[in-house]
Order: C-alpha cells, then sequence, then structure tokens
C-alpha cells in the first residue's frame, strides 16, 4: 500500500534530492561538503532526505557553496510545485459552487482558444 | 591560609547579590562585573568549591554576552573534576548554552544531558528545568520535534515560578515545536498565552519571539491578514531590541504573507531588503522567495 506525501514533505525532499545532486555533481562526500558549510554530516545526510529543516543562513549557505544561483537551485523545484499565488488560486478554486467551477474552466478553456488563435495568427 | 570547605564568605555573598540583582534588572555588564569580584573574593577565601560555583556564574554570563569561547576550557575541567553534582550541573549547562550559540547542537544536546543527569543526582529542581530547556533547545535546532518538545514539557514542570520569562521563552518553544508537528491549534494556544503573559509584564523580547512564531502559525493557518499584524510588530520589536535571526525570520515571514495575500510587489519588496540587509551575495534571492515557498526548509529556532 502507498502512502501519500504531503506537498510540503515533497517540496522538502526535492530540495534534498537537489543538494545531492549538486554535492555529487562536484565530488563531494558528504563529510567534505558539510564540513565546509558547517553542520554535521550525519544533518547533512538528513537534509538530503528531505528530513531536516535549516536557518535561512544555512540554506542560503548551502546555495553560496554550489556557486549556482537560487534561481537555477530551485529550477527543479519550481517546476515540479505550485507558486504561492497558483495554490492560492487552486484553493479559491475549490471553495466555488460547482457551478462556478465550471464557469471558470469554460473561461480558461476560451482563454486558451484565444492564445492558440493569437499563436497561428 | 585557606579557609575550610563551607565556611561562610561575606563578601562573595555580597558581590554575588550585587550581580544577581543587577542581572534581573538586565544590567549585565555591571553584574559580569560583581560576578568577577565574587569570583576574586572566593579565591582569596579559600574555599575550592565556592570558587567553581563563582567561576560558573561568571563563565554562564560571560557566555550569554557573545564570549562563547574562552569561558568553556574551565568549564569542561570542572565537569570533569568537580564530585558536587549541582556544580557539574552548572557547569555543564553553560558549555551546552556556548555551544547552542556557537550553533554546534550535536556538542550542546551532549553537555546539556550531563547537565540533566547530573541535576538529577543533585535533586535540583531548577538546575534540572535548565538542563532539560537546554536539551529541548538543541533537539529543536536539529529537528527532533517530538523528544524537543517533551524536553520542553518537563522543564516547564520545575521551572521555578517566580522566573517568569524563562518559563515564557520554554512555553513558545514547545508552541513552535507543536506547530512544526503539525499540532496547530494547540501551539497556537501556547503561544498567545505566552505574548498575553509578556505583554503584562512588559517583557518585549518575549513578546518579540511570540508574534513572529505567531505569523508563522497564522501563516500555516492560511489566516494572512492575522499572520501580516503579527510579522509586522514581531518585526518592529526585534528592529528595535537588534536581534538579527529575529529581524531576518520576521522579514522572511512577511515577504511571504505579502506574497500570499496577492501583493507580490509587497513581498518583492520585503525579500529585497532582507537580501541588501543580510544576503548581499545572493541576487537572485528576492526573485526565488517569491516564485518558491521555502517555507518546509526552515526551521526558525535553528
Amino acid at each position: 500500500m502507498s502512502v501519500a506525501t504531503s506537498p510540503k514533505i515533497r517540496q522538502v525532499q526535492l530540495v534534498g534530492r537537489k543538494i545531492r545532486r549538486l554535492r555529487k555533481e562536484r565530488q563531494l562526500t558528504q563529510t567534505e561538503l558539510s564540513s565546509r558549510i558547517g553542520i554535521q554530516q550525519s544533518d547533512l545526510s538528513r537534509m538530503e532526505k528531505g528530513e531536516y529543516r535549516v536557518s535561512l543562513d544555512t540554506l542560503f549557505k548551502i546555495l553560496a557553496e554550489f556557486d549556482v544561483t537560487i534561481g537555477e537551485f530551485f529550477d527543479d523545484v519550481a517546476k515540479e510545485s505550485l507558486s504561492p499565488r497558483e495554490v492560492n488560486i487552486a484553493r479559491e478554486f475549490k471553495s466555488l459552487h460547482p457551478d462556478a467551477q465550471r464557469e471558470v474552466e469554460d473561461f480558461i478553456l476560451f482563454k486558451r482558444g484565444n492564445e492558440r488563435q493569437d499563436g497561428d495568427a | 591560609m585557606t579557609i575550610a570547605a563551607g565556611a561562610p564568605c561575606m563578601e562573595y555573598e555580597r558581590q554575588r547579590g550585587l550581580a544577581e540583582a543587577a542581572k534581573d534588572a538586565g544590567r549585565l555588564a555591571e553584574a559580569l562585573t560583581h560576578y568577577s569580584a565574587a569570583l576574586q573574593a572566593a579565591r582569596v577565601h579559600g574555599d575550592g568549591e565556592l570558587v567553581d560555583r563563582a567561576l560558573c556564574a561568571e563563565a554562564a554570563l560571560s557566555i550569554e554576552l557573545g564570549e562563547v569561547e574562552a569561558p568553556v576550557p574551565d568549564l569542561r575541567e570542572i565537569v570533569l573534576r568537580n564530585g558536587n553534582a549541582e556544580t557539574c550541573a552548572l557547569a555543564a549547562r553553560a558549555i551546552a548554552r556556548a555551544y547552542e550559540l556557537k550553533k554546534d547542537y550535536r556538542k550542546s544536546l551532549f553537555y546539556a544531558r550531563v547537565a540533566r543527569d547530573r541535576a538529577e543526582q543533585a535533586k535540583s529542581g531548577e538546575r534540572l528545568a535548565a538542563a532539560n530547556n537546554q536539551i529541548g533547545n538543541a533537539l529543536l535546532a536539529q529537528c527532533v520535534f517530538e523528544e524537543a518538545a517533551e524536553s520542553y514539557r518537563r522543564a516547564l514542570r520545575t521551572i521555578p515560578a517566580e522566573r517568569t520569562e524563562w518559563r515564557l521563552i520554554c512555553t513558545a518553544n514547545l508552541g513552535y515545536c507543536e506547530l512544526l508537528q503539525g499540532k496547530l491549534r494547540s501551539g497556537l494556544r501556547r503561544i498567545y498565552a505566552t505574548l498575553r503573559e509578556a505583554r503584562r509584564q512588559g517583557l518585549q523580547r518575549v513578546e518579540m519571539i511570540a508574534r513572529v512564531d505567531l505569523c508563522y502559525a497564522h501563516l500555516e493557518l492560511r489566516r494572512y491578514r492575522d499572520a501580516e499584524r503579527y510579522g509586522a510588530r514581531g518585526l518592529q520589536l526585534a528592529e528595535e531590541i537588534g536581534e538579527v535571526d529575529l529581524i531576518k525570520n520576521a522579514l522572511y515571514l512577511s515577504g511571504q504573507v505579502a506574497v500570499l495575500l496577492d501583493d507580490e510587489a509587497r513581498g518583492r519588496e520585503i525579500f529585497a531588503e532582507l537580501q541588501r540587509r543580510f544576503y548581499p551575495g545572493q541576487p537572485f534571492l528576492a526573485d526565488l522567495l517569491v516564485n518558491v515557498d521555502v517555507r518546509p526548509l526552515i526551521n526558525l529556532r535553528a
């Protein structure tokens, strides 16, 4: 039986996986990276598994260590998760009456049709 | 000539009393001067146990004032050498606090557990509370939320009634643990109680912590207007008090609230301030925070 993972945990795991990938690309062991950013190897291991939260300072120290932009670092995460604004829109949509939801869906289809026509022109 | 251990030393007691009074009034530099004088008096008196107690008190305050390296070797020696359980508990707890301020939470946890064991041997409720509180801090920073919460509960059982500020900070920490465990209502209740009492007693530092925590709690509960209000006042207090970590956290949370209130321009403005003041080498920070909710990655107590 599979257990559903909450979106939040999933996002933490995504970032953890990204840290692991960047570390391996740079051929660093967990011990080497953790000593550079000033945390314990076991904490880095938990962070890579998505079980560990860090301070803002530590999060940004890791990004600085990999010498990647924050945009690049979070690219995978951003692609796979909704922005706060998108989450809000989804929540508002769910709170609407089913008839109103259908109207919104129709409007989205209408807008998508318009965009396709603009693209063809 | 040395005096037999246990004989009273009037000058030591006088200086210690002055130090405690100054510390309670928030005049920490003055308190440190009196603790140093008490240590000198204890040395002149020649009572080794008194010297160790005075050294622990002076070191503990030095650590609070930011001197986290120099006092540790002497304290460690006391832990290894001294047979008095309560003195060992004092020394070990001070070392744990030094490591906490250095954000070395593993070593902090080790010494906090030593302090707890010695406090249990000494049957000292206050020392036990201090040790359990310290264990809670180290576990919370390492994201071991359930055990951290249990340590705070144990601490709350034996914190002396008159130590209001300590009790309230411990309660807020327990509330924050509960928020991170998903027990939002219970966490919220504890932090609201902390805020009410802090305001009643005029404890601004506690009020600041509670308000930033409430901002986070209301964010999690999706009550963004409430989160905005608590975040703004929490930030204002953090700026007044000058607590850098709290300023960073409050700025980050306030920016997140603005984005969730669909005021992206305001959110970007706040994140840009966070970036400009604290992370000047990270030019993409504002863009990232506007687009990705990093809340699940952040521990406000780490």
